[in-house]
């Protein structure tokens, strides 16, 4: 049992990089029957498959279609294995919110959507603002929804000033500690996380799923 | 004085017009690596380690996605346009880049140098149509572009330019959206190979240094 579990996570994350949609639901369908949990399959197969994925775009094995074609096959068995994430003892646990977005001025959203599906099968609740949001936008819908993390990505560097202006608004308004903010995309980087005073800086998306955890950590 | 001039491959054709009654050598790279901005990164400053006998060299780039980021000039005088890409430099202007973009920030900018190269967008969409079927190409690339709304191809005075133009057409009724045309304007790629590298234009590196990120910004990210 303990291999086949194993094999068939294999074959899942293999199913996502292969870019296999039928297979995938196949897959996620056999896990299912075979009770194995499902958050672990999302974990351990379809996330790691992305990874993998992820890498080869990285090696120029992988273009953006392929990477897309991926995801697709990510979310054919996430549809499967959603409805059966079983909830956590004690069900009454909040999830924690993210106010994700990409920056005013830029329209490039394949990534931050990349974001959103990582962080929400790893048990956040997403509140997705789409692209184009004005930093303002993002603060107000992160006060309403009483979100713990604002998340912003941008792909051209001369909207990259509208990162700072977040920060600059929840100083202004005092409000900086109440929020943690994660910045991501192709141009940006730990050295300009760190000139906006930035909390975190995702160079990919499983790093920020791995950073939103450590900084919901920080403030537990 | 000796030039030298690395370029982004898109801008070849308007730079050697340009640079035909000139001593100047050439080195482009392919425009490929502009989906990876820290590999280029790399790649240029591999090429500037290699370069000796120079007094000025000058990267025909922009930031491009902070390729530009911290490349080091060691014997020469290192010079980059001070713009985020190349947009800038086909239209003439930052000023012109900008009323563009107020207009329509779907904006696909294609010039002849785009039609180029094995990631461009037709010869892109061939090989994931042969590889994976229409169903999935089409499926794809509406994805990868459902944000644009119009192609804005830049006249740069081509002479093959109806060529350029066809594939442009071609490729904003792929995707699905409206096609205009703007004449470029060539007096920033002038300057480039020309001069004067003014501070206004130009981010200028003695030898020794490195190209700072935050000189793009002009002063627009101070906290």
């Amino acid at each position: 049992m303990a291999n086949n579990k194993e094999e068939l996570l294999k074959q899942l994350a293999d199913a996502v990089v292969d870019m296999d949609e039928e297979k995938a639901v196949e897959l996620a369908q056999i896990i299912v029957a075979e009770g194995i949990d499902a958050y672990e399959a999302i974990e351990k197969g379809l996330s790691a498959g992305m990874e993998v994925a992820g890498r080869l775009f990285e090696e120029e094995e992988y273009f953006i279609p392929e990477l897309l074609m991926c995801s697709d096959a990510m979310y054919a068995g996430l549809g499967v294995l959603k409805p059966h994430l079983k909830a956590k003892e004690g069900a009454a646990e909040e999830k924690v919110k993210i106010v994700i977005g990409v920056i005013e001025g830029d329209t490039h959203d394949i990534g931050k959507n990349l974001v959103k599906i990582l962080l929400e099968t790893s048990g956040y609740e997403i509140i997705d603002l789409g692209r184009d949001i004005s930093p303002q936008k993002f603060i107000d819908t992160a006060k309403e929804q009483d979100a713990k993390i604002i998340a912003i990505s941008t792909l051209m560097t001369t909207t990259m000033d509208g990162l700072a202006e977040v920060i600059r608004l929840l100083q202004q308004q005092d409000i900086r500690e109440q929020f943690k903010v994660m910045i991501g995309g192709a141009p940006v980087s730990q050295a300009f996380a760190d000139k906006i005073g930035a909390d975190s800086y995702a160079v990919n998306a499983a790093t920020a799923v791995r950073l939103a955890r450590q900084l919901m950590e920080s403030v537990a | 004085m000796t030039i030298k001039i690395i370029a982004c491959e898109v801008m070849k054709e308007e730079l050697l017009r340009v640079a035909s009654d000139c001593d100047i050598d050439f080195e482009f790279i392919s425009m490929g690596l502009h989906l990876h901005p820290e590999k280029l990164g790399e790649e240029l400053q591999h090429l500037l380690d290699t370069l000796s006998g120079y007094s000025r060299v000058i990267l025909a780039f922009g930031l491009c996605g902070g390729a530009a980021r911290n490349l080091k000039a060691a014997g020469f005088q290192l010079t980059i346009p001070k713009v985020h890409d190349c947009i800038p430099l086909l239209l003439g202007s930052t000023a012109s880049y900008e009323t563009f973009r107020s207009e329509e920030k779907g904006t696909l900018y294609l010039s002849g140098g785009w039609m180029n190269g094995e990631r461009a967008i037709l010869s892109e969409y061939d090989r994931i149509y042969q590889k994976y079927g229409e169903r999935k190409a089409i499926a794809v690339f509406n994805r990868m572009y459902s944000s644009y709304r119009r192609v804005l191809f830049i006249r740069t005075g081509s002479e093959r330019e109806p060529f350029f133009l066809q594939r442009s057409h071609q490729i904003a009724e792929l995707l699905g959206l409206s096609h205009q045309i703007t004449d470029g304007n060539i007096s920033f790629i002038e300057k480039i190979v020309k001069g004067p590298w003014d501070t206004k234009d130009f981010i200028n590196v003695p030898s020794g240094e490195s190209i700072n990120e935050w000189a793009f910004y002009e002063g627009k990210l101070e906290m």
